[in-house]
């Protein structure tokens, strides 16, 4: 039997507020790091929430051109470096000119964070002409010379999930040689900082940040909010084997569902919830039996991580006290349109480092949130199979296994 | 009409059968009725009370959409859409609305800011607003985002279908036209904000048979050094898929990638003058981030 060959992530670029990269993100990850801080570039004095998992992007990479990378607005910046990592960090950047690499991006409201940007720096592109403006992977082409098909896909804080899953068919379709896949979200802006505030969705500990993200803690009080990203290469195994490349996992399974309930709130049964996550399994043919971790989606707000923790026992029943679960949201914030993305690397991290990252500030568990929790410190542990949990607004539900390769 | 010139079909070749296609411009006037009174296929689910918030181009879309509908054929099952997905490509969704959040930040700061905005506006608005419309529980996203992305909405809906996962797909654009500069007191001296709505199922499927054809989608990835003419761009795909803009050429091609998808609508389709074919044709770089045209006789 002719079996296709599998999709793995070779290279992975990377941006947070715990660091550049998959090394340095992922040891804060590790360490139980927390990178939110007082909200420093803007005015917040009048803003319920203060704090936030905010980014230092980084210097024009030399194998850009300076001029062009600095005119760049903040969120194209990070997509460009996080992509630029991603095949130098796979060993593909010299080659790129003879393979179709592809680009499945998640942004979860590009236009709006350039207006937003813009405004903020006394233009008013907002309402001009919008000739002059390209989208975002156009810029990721042309900087990085990319020739094979590119898309952005917007799926709230899913998106990073649904752009990696749908990467892994382009592969398998054999519509590309690599794909870039991934997501970016620069999210920590006033006009966003005030919806999600007066939504009551964000945590008001801003006397003590670090404390301030709970996810699964009885005295959590709500999300803080992040930025970055991360992009990965995806290649087909038979690709990578035989040279001295290595793969970090296998994108074994994807599952994406909708509740087809409410544009804000999530189905409180989270019967589609729980179909994603059945989906990404089957489609991984993996058992629920076989999971050793599971990174929630689990933001810090009251409802949403009952609702998710009721989610994970509907899924696995009678294992549900086998895997590991831990919410790095805790670390790095809700990275929003990014979070997935980013929580795809933290199941990285765990599979190569054999070290599941904590949920920090994990005091006092939740009753209503019985789960296998990492709290506070990283546990070692093999990791084989992760699962990534990713749902948004609109009723979007995600789920991603990453199994590791031999 | 002269069929486009499409590479062999090889591996990756995909085809897709449109069972239907609904449309509309409407005025500014005809999209406030529908944020009024909702339109009766989707009165239940979609209340005033949501479309309140709803961008122009999401009840234009749900209008587009329900047209669509009428033309599949009935069906009593309650479920009829549950296991189809929705991809929706805008054209600078919220625009309007963020414009009013920069301003009432302004005056009145953080308080003065919706907490719609987020929901009601972002990209994927259109997508989830429609599968709330449908019930449907399949993928809801947006793709793209801008003039000339629209094609991406092609690939994403070839993409989900392809493990089967769900049975159909929603391919939904939308986006304004404006009155050209020194328009009079003529039709086209109106904004008019275009929808269409397309349910496209995998050929290969059972199931297309079942629903009827008015069309065809054909995708085929080509070479990494593949190379199209590309010429002055003289139409696009919602304008096209509109009928505002369905004159000749009946072939067309445009540069995005090493990708190329072919749109074919039969002479028998609702929005139809005659059968028409679109080629937005993905080969090489395209510095220019939009699509460019090659018009074929």
């Amino acid at each position: 039997m002719n079996e296709s060959p599998s999709i793995w992530i070779t290279g992975v670029g990377a941006v947070s507020a715990l660091g550049l990269g998959f090394d340095e993100i992922s040891k804060g990850l590790l360490a139980g790091k927390s990178g939110i801080r007082p909200v420093a570039d803007f005015d917040v004095a009048q803003h319920p929430c203060r704090i936030a998992g905010q980014v230092t992007l980084p210097p024009a990479p030399p194998e850009l051109n300076p001029t062009a990378y600095e005119k760049l607005w903040p969120l194209e910046r990070c997509i460009v470096f996080c992509c630029l990592q991603a095949l130098l960090d796979s060993g593909l950047w010299a080659n790129r000119g003879q393979l179709r690499i592809g680009l499945v991006l998640g942004v979860a409201a590009e236009w709006m964070s350039h207006w937003d940007w813009d405004a903020r720096h006394g233009g008013r592109m907002i309402g001009g002409p919008t000739t002059g403006y390209q989208p975002a992977i156009t810029t990721v082409q042309e900087m990085l010379g990319l020739n094979g098909p590119a898309m952005s896909v917007a799926a709230a804080c899913a998106s990073g999930n649904q752009a990696i899953g749908l990467a892994r068919e382009w592969l398998a379709m054999d519509w590309v040689d690599v794909c870039l896949a991934g997501a970016c979200d620069m999210g920590v802006t006033p006009y966003s900082m005030a919806s999600f505030g007066n939504l009551r969705a964000l945590s008001r500990r801003n006397d003590e940040p670090t404390a301030a993200v709970r996810p699964f803690d009885a005295d959590r009080d709500g999300m803080v909010l992040g930025e970055g990203g991360a992009v990965f290469a995806l290649e087909r195994s038979n690709a990578v084997r035989g040279d001295d490349r290595h793969g970090y996992a296998e994108v074994g399974g994807a599952g994406m569902t909708s509740d087809s309930y409410h544009l804000v709130s999530p189905d409180p049964n989270s019967t589609y919830a729980a179909a994603a996550v059945r989906h990404a399994l089957h489609d991984a043919q993996v058992d629920v039996a076989d999971i050793d971790y599971i990174n929630a989606h689990a933001t810090g707000t009251p409802v949403g991580d009952a609702c998710e923790a009721r989610m994970l026992h509907a899924v696995l029943g009678p294992h549900v006290a086998r895997p590991a679960v831990s919410s790095t949201k805790s670390m790095t914030g809700h990275l929003l349109g990014a979070a997935a993305a980013i929580e795809a690397l933290a199941c990285l991290t765990a599979i190569k480092f054999r070290a599941i990252p904590p949920t920090i500030n994990l005091d006092r568990p939740d009753t209503a949130c019985r789960l296998n929790h990492v709290a506070n410190v990283a546990r070692e542990q093999a990791v084989r199979v992760a699962v990534s949990n990713s749902f948004g607004f609109g009723g979007h539900n995600t789920s991603l296994v990453l199994k590791a390769v031999a | 009409m002269q069929q486009a010139v499409l590479p062999g079909r090889g591996a990756g070749a995909q085809e897709l059968t449109i069972a239907a296609l609904g449309s509309v411009n409407l005025t500014v006037p005809e999209l406030a009725a529908i944020r009024q009174q909702s339109v009766p296929r989707f009165c239940e689910r979609l209340k005033p009370q949501l479309l309140k918030h709803s961008d122009e181009q999401t009840l234009a879309a749900i209008a587009a959409l329900a047209q669509a509908i009428e033309q599949m054929p009935p069906c009593q099952a309650a479920d009829r859409f549950a296991n189809w997905g929705v991809v929706s490509a805008t054209r600078y969704l919220g625009r309007t609305a963020f414009a009013t959040v920069i301003d009432r930040y302004k005056v009145d700061g953080p308080w003065g800011v919706s907490v719609q905005v987020i929901p009601h506006t972002s990209p994927h608005a259109v997508a989830s607003t429609l599968g709330m419309a449908l019930d449907s529980h399949g993928p809801c996203a947006g793709a793209g985002g801008a003039p000339g992305e629209e094609t991406q909405v092609v690939l994403a809906a070839a993409s989900l279908l392809r493990r089967r996962a769900v049975s159909g797909m929603w391919m939904i654009f939308s986006g304004w036209r404006y009155p050209a500069q020194g328009a009079t007191q003529t039709a086209d001296a109106e904004p008019v904000c275009l929808a269409a709505a397309l349910a496209v199922v995998d050929t290969s499927t059972p199931r297309a048979d079942d629903l009827g054809t008015i069309g065809r989608i054909h995708i085929q990835p080509c070479s990494a050094r593949a190379t199209t003419t590309a010429g002055k761009p003289t139409h696009d795909l919602i304008h096209w898929l509109t009928g505002r803009d369905r004159r000749s050429p009946t072939a067309q091609r445009i540069a995005l990638g090493s990708m190329s998808v072919e749109i074919e609508l039969h002479a028998n389709s609702p929005n139809g003058n005659g059968a028409a074919v679109f080629v937005p044709q993905f080969a090489g770089n395209n510095p220019l981030g939009q699509p460019a045209f090659a018009a074929t006789r």
